[in-house]
């Protein structure tokens, strides 16, 4: 909790928003809560009132006290004293109650809005930032900022009494007034340390939590290879380093902190001794009354704690700050892969693919971060364009990283067609910009003649399916995995589909059948199950054009044949792309695409590319001769 | 490893008290102290006002007021003291803890983390403990340290004011305390809910994140959506209950209102005369100081309890009980690694599942053979391999080698010897060498590239910018799927184990890496046992023997001539293959 809390205003980051554009932004969002607030606002005010006046009928007391007053004549003041007590406990609770309601829905409201522009956020985005640290905008960071609310209100009240409590003690002597006045210079040091030497050293220790926690992550979800390698010892001694580590920098802030905290007691007992010294002397004078002296003492620690409180306020204020700028970040990224509803819809005629002379590399291995620049060109001076178009060129010159270059591939509509190549050629990225997860730095990409940047996304992912090489299941029964692209079919629609593909026999065997509840991406079933799960996961949605990168790869020969005769029968005349290792997965393609280090080497049928006898030639004889199966009928 | 047990919960927690008895002894002292001279300024501030209604701006009074600064200093003094040493064994625990917490949890067999979703072990090892840690300082410091200043103060009262003040005071701080506790105990649940909701809203915005692409080709964002806003509103909705709950803090009342009553009392004394105004205002200021002094307790009580519930929990996870625990073994039999393997009906059921996942195996392994396997999905061939690295133990039946029973050999002796690649590849994030050399951090530069060029693996090595140091990210996420299966076949060979296991491990290479790759593996396990699951069928041709599995028993096992005479199942897979026309073309199949 507290990690959450401090996270903030220890971003390392900096800032890139001042603060009165984040403010403003911040008010937007409060709009709705305009008028709780005015109400916090004015129940702050009564509560101020309250509580300073307090200690003056105290004071009050004191001097009639002294004075000679009979109890009768001070029964007044103590009805008076208990009154206030009440009203400020109310009022105190009010101002609780509304802002705990302000608090609550505007995190809500932050939170979704936030979570909602992460999903549509590019794909680069989420390749770049791992999934933690995205759940952390959305779950962190919007929490952060209500945080800033409640410093927010809760200065208003501090800054308010801190002008009673001030008035009051110059209203009793001017050299109370000066004396009161000690506590801004101690506050301006004691936030000068806290957010310097402090801010530093909350950053070491979060860092260092940062870094357990990570290393605990991987080792919980690894510990099969710990295990497997009898490496306990050793990632248990990584733990302790780094949590040896940790207690270090928590020790060295703490005992900053130790040494703050109690010096703000000290500098108040300093000011209530002035008090006592300076009004002694006054009051030998005649100048002030005992009771003033009782008030002076009591008004200096009231004044002294609400100025800490703002030091401290506004250092929680710089974190709340620091994280909606973060949110900001997030909340104005536009995304490069538009998802608008108004484009075009994707019309499928044909069925036909085509890349034209399509290049593409990764970013997260860059150096340089292009994908910043390239988000919104637009919106730059003209200069910054200049040189944002140089970087771009430079960038489309570096040629090392390419993972695909000038590819020119057309995947006939209605066909079946094969995508083959060493790993690491570059195929599953080419369903990648398929699907939009990215889009090419250079070339289009044409389904039926029109451009893939020129559709809506929904009507692009209604008519293409993709089975992953990775299969990824969610937490939920077997039976909502299989709907997930089609929420509305019918149980019997998917057990039709699993009896095509041979599923219905295990998923049944399972205790509770396709109610089965998997957790953590399907961990309880074996890798081939997932893999059937997530192909009729795909299969249900029937879409009109069919992706699979090699997802029969941990199919045994049977129950891969299933497949191909459920998908022979169900997407007879569609188009579909075939990503295979194992080239009993191609037999009966139409067309063969052979890949090679980002290059399309080859294409065309079977018997055109053994006659080319190139790289498929090549690939088709060591295949079989790997697979030995000349040496089973010479065996025999 | 320091295996430290508990009888419960509560036990974990308060064992904070037996950790270092002498500094904590210290710092409670200190801490008792500390209370004396945070009531002592009030005190003397009331003493001074005497002094001087009495005696006028007298040596005394001067004394007196600078009196208040001596007091803050030494309350300086103390309380950095005490809150340091009490600051040191609070972190310590937690660190201890935490240690503590992994350790156990890593020694649990996989049956454990089977059961638990590493996610969820995560945030009790990160966020829970540093809650333990939370419930003892502040917390628990807090409320020892309020307490002793009530005890203090009550006292106080006593001596200035007398019985009845003293006895008032006493009884405004018990209703203070039982409503306070109360509340603590109405909100806790809440708290706890909240606590709660809020892992499952992390949990699922991970699972979306992680599988994003996922969501977003099937259109599901909308659904994700909907279900996030569904526990993003359930959360802000409990946090208003939360806060309604806690805004009426009847606690805070009692105390304003025996601050007002003790204001009463002494006003009606000091006009009897039974009683000085400096009295009143000592009074009066120590009230006010243990006004502030309690401001932060409601919250103390909730850290502490929070601190109790995650303790209970922490230790049921650390204090699993194995349906099947580990046999106590003294001594280390004598083993030749290199000798055959014996499985005699050998059945093991994952927990939670009423099907066996291998039922009633019996086989007898070859020393320094070729043994392949296949079979359908789920039909038990990774459970096979993981009984060999005793990653679970089987419920019934025996596994033997060298005539020696499993059981009677320590898991770590075993996987000495035994290494495997398993099937669904899991990398550490950190430079491709850690991985490669993950069994043993002292490898060579020149034992780990032999490693990688045997697994096909320095081929794309190569070729990074930064060669075996570059840095892959979570999970190995920015390779391809055979660049990842290369690299833990070189992370398996470097181990240079008695038996290898293969799960599977060429099934994302293409045909010519994974010949170059048999080639190098073939080299590798002249002698040694090879056990390999395969869909391939050259591996097939090759091994000594073939184990064909389904439905988690063995149909049949023998070499490719045999099988291939008299197992149905089997000469389907060659029937199915369309290059089997080819070959039967060429003189067919037996
Ligand atoms: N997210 C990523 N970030 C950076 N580089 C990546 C990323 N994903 C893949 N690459 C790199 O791009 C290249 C092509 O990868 P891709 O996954 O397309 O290969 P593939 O042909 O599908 O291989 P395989 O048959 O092994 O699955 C590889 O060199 C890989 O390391
Ligand atoms: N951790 C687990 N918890 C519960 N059941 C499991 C677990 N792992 C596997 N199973 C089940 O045990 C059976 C055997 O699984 P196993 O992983 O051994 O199959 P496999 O032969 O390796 O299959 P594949 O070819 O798909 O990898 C399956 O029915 C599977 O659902
Ligand atoms: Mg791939
Ligand atoms: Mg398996």
């Amino acid at each position: 909790m507290s990690r959450s809390r401090h996270g903030g205003w220890l971003a390392d980051k900096k800032r890139t928003r001042s603060s009165k554009v984040l403010l403003k932004i911040f008010w937007s969002y409060l709009q709705p809560y305009k008028f709780h607030l005015a109400f916090v606002a004015v129940l702050t005010l009564v509560y101020t009132l309250a509580v300073t006046y307090q200690p003056i009928i105290v004071q009050n007391a004191i001097d009639r006290l002294l004075g000679g007053s009979t109890f009768q004549s001070l029964l007044f003041l103590l009805v008076l004293y208990m009154g206030l007590s009440l009203l400020s406990w109310v009022f105190q609770s009010l101002i609780t109650w509304y802002m705990a309601i302000v608090q609550n829905e505007l995190v809500h409201t932050l939170r979704i809005d936030t979570f909602n522009k992460l999903v549509d956020a590019d794909m680069s985005y989420h390749g770049k930032v791992q999934s933690g640290n995205v759940t952390s905008r959305v779950v962190n960071d919007t929490q952060e900022i209500t945080a800033g609310l409640g410093v927010f209100t809760n200065s208003l009240t501090n800054v308010l009494v801190a002008f009673a409590t001030l008035f009051v003690l110059f209203d009793i002597s001017l050299w109370f007034g000066l004396v009161s006045l000690l506590a801004l210079p101690t506050s301006a040091i004691i936030t000068k340390v806290i957010s310097g030497r402090g801010r530093a050293q909350m950053l070491k220790v979060r860092s260092s939590l940062g870094k357990v926690s990570g290393a605990l992550a991987e080792n919980l979800s690894g510990v099969s290879i710990a295990k497997s390698f009898n490496q306990e010892e050793r990632t248990s001694r990584q733990i302790r380093k780094l949590n040896d580590e940790t207690y270090g920098y928590f020790k060295q802030l703490g005992t900053l902190f130790t040494m703050i905290f109690p010096s703000i007691s000290l500098i108040g007992m300093i000011m209530i001794a002035g008090i006592l010294y300076i009004g002694g002397y006054l009051n030998q004078q005649g100048l002030v009354s005992v009771g003033s002296i009782y008030l002076g003492t009591v008004m200096v620690r009231r004044f002294l704690s609400p100025i800490m409180a703002l030091a401290n306020n506004f250092t929680n204020l710089q974190a709340s700050l620091a994280a909606l700028d973060r949110i900001v970040d997030v909340l104005h990224m536009e995304a490069s892969i538009k998802a608008l509803q108004s484009m075009n819809k994707l019309v499928l005629t044909k069925g036909e693919i085509v890349f034209e002379g399509v290049y593409f590399k990764y970013q997260a291995r860059e150096e340089m971060n292009v994908s910043s620049l390239k988000r919104r060109p637009d919106s730059l001076a003209e200069e910054e364009r200049l040189k944002f178009k140089d970087l771009r060129k430079q960038f489309l010159e570096e040629k090392r990283y390419y993972v695909l270059e000038n590819v020119n591939i057309t995947f006939l509509g209605g066909k079946k067609t094969a995508l083959i190549g060493h790993t690491g050629a570059g195929k599953t990225t080419i369903t990648k910009l398929l699907l939009r997860f990215y889009d090419p730095l250079e070339g289009r990409i044409l389904i039926d003649g029109q451009d893939l940047k020129e559709v809506s996304l929904d009507s692009l992912y209604e008519n293409i399916s993709l089975v992953t090489q990775e299969p990824y299941l969610f937490a939920g029964t077997i039976m909502d995995n299989i709907k997930y692209g089609k929420p509305d079919a019918s149980d019997d629609e998917v057990y039709e589909i699993c009896r095509h593909l041979g599923a219905d026999e295990f998923i049944e065997a399972l205790p509770n059948g396709f109610q089965t509840v998997l957790q953590e991406s399907g961990k309880s079933l074996s890798a081939g199950q997932r893999q059937m799960i997530t192909i009729a996961r795909t299969m249900l949605k029937n879409p009109k054009i069919l992706v699979l990168d090699e997802a029969t790869s941990r199919l045994d020969a049977y129950s891969e044949s299933l497949v191909q005769l459920a998908q022979q029968k169900l997407f007879e005349g569609r188009t579909t792309i075939v990503i295979a290792h194992r080239l009993s997965t191609i037999r009966d393609v139409d067309q063969i695409v052979v890949l090679d280090k980002g290059k399309v080497v080859e294409v065309g049928d079977h018997e055109t590319l053994m006659k080319l006898k190139g790289k498929y030639y090549e690939l088709y004889n060591t295949y079989y001769a790997h697979q030995g199966l000349e040496n089973i009928a010479i065996a025999s | 490893m320091n295996q430290a047990t508990y009888k419960n919960g509560r036990a974990l927690f308060f064992s904070f008290f037996q950790r270092d008895r002498l500094r904590l002894l210290w710092s409670l002292i200190l801490m008792v102290l500390s209370s004396v001279a945070t009531l002592i300024p009030a005190v003397l501030v009331g003493i001074a006002i005497d002094e001087l209604t009495q005696n006028g701006f007298s040596s005394t009074f001067i004394i007196l007021s600078t009196g208040v600064i001596g007091a803050g200093i030494v309350f300086y003094v103390i309380t950095f003291l005490g809150l340091y040493s009490f600051m040191t064994i609070a972190f310590r625990f937690e660190r201890d803890i935490r240690q503590e917490f992994f350790d156990k949890i890593q020694s649990h067999s996989l049956t454990f983390h089977d059961e638990n979703n590493s996610s969820h072990l995560l945030s009790m090892g990160m966020t829970e403990i540093s809650q333990m840690r939370q419930g003892i300082m502040p917390g628990l410091r807090g409320i020892l340290q309020n307490l002793f200043s009530v005890i203090i103060m009550i006292i106080t009262i006593y001596a200035i004011a007398g019985r009845e003040m003293a006895l008032a005071t006493l009884a405004g701080f018990i209703l203070y305390y039982y409503f306070a506790l109360y509340q603590a105990r109405k909100i806790n649940p809440i708290r706890m809910e909240l606590a709660n909701t809020a892992g499952e809203m992390t949990e699922q915005s991970q699972e979306i994140f992680r599988g994003i692409e996922v969501v977003r080709s099937f259109r599901g964002e909308l659904r994700e959506f909907l279900r996030f806003k569904t526990i993003s509103e359930k959360y802000s909705r409990l946090g208003i209950k939360e806060g309604q709950i806690a805004a009426f803090y009847l606690p805070d009342l009692i105390l304003l209102l025996l601050t007002a009553i003790l204001f009463g009392v002494s006003l009606f004394q000091v006009t009897e005369g039974t009683m000085t105004v400096g009295t009143m205002i000592q009074i009066l200021g120590l009230l006010i100081t243990l006004q502030l002094s309690s401001m932060m307790l409601p919250q103390m009580f909730l850290f502490l309890n929070a601190a109790i519930t995650n303790a209970n929990r922490l230790w049921e996870k650390m204090h699993w009980q194995d349906p099947q625990p580990d046999k106590e073994v003294e001594i280390i039999p004598q083993i030749n690694w290199e000798s055959y393997i014996v499985f005699e009906n050998v059945t093991f059921y994952y927990t939670g599942s009423e099907r066996p996942a291998l039922a009633n195996i019996s086989l007898i392994i070859p020393k320094k053979s070729k043994i392949a396997i296949i079979g359908g999905p789920g039909s038990g061939k990774s459970t096979f391999l993981k009984l060999l690295l005793q990653l679970y133990l089987p419920q019934e039946g025996r596994i033997l080698i060298d005539g020696v029973d499993y059981t009677d050999i320590p898991a770590s002796e075993v996987r000495k010897h035994v290494s495997r690649v398993e099937q669904e590849i899991f990398l550490f994030s950190g430079t491709i060498r850690e991985n490669i050399s993950f069994a043993n951090p002292d490898a060579t530069e020149e034992e780990i590239i032999r490693a990688a060029t045997a697994a096909q693996a320095m081929e794309f090595i190569e070729k990074l910018p930064q060669g075996l140091d570059t840095v892959i990210g979570e999970r190995g996420v920015d390779l391809s799927g055979g660049q990842r299966q290369r690299l833990a076949i070189a992370r398996a060979i470097l181990a240079n184990p008695d038996i290898l296991l293969l799960d599977d491990s060429a099934s994302a290479l293409d045909s010519k890496t994974e010949e170059l790759l048999r080639k190098a593996l073939d080299n590798l396990s002249a002698d040694r046992l090879t056990i390999v699951v395969t869909q391939r069928l050259r591996t097939l041709l090759d091994a000594d023997k073939i184990i064909i599995f389904k439905k988690g028993r063995v149909l049949d096992y023998g070499n490719h001539r045999e099988l291939i005479g008299r197992c149905a199942e089997y000469q389907r897979i060659f029937e199915l293959l369309p290059e089997t026309e080819k070959a039967l073309a060429k003189g067919g199949i037996v």
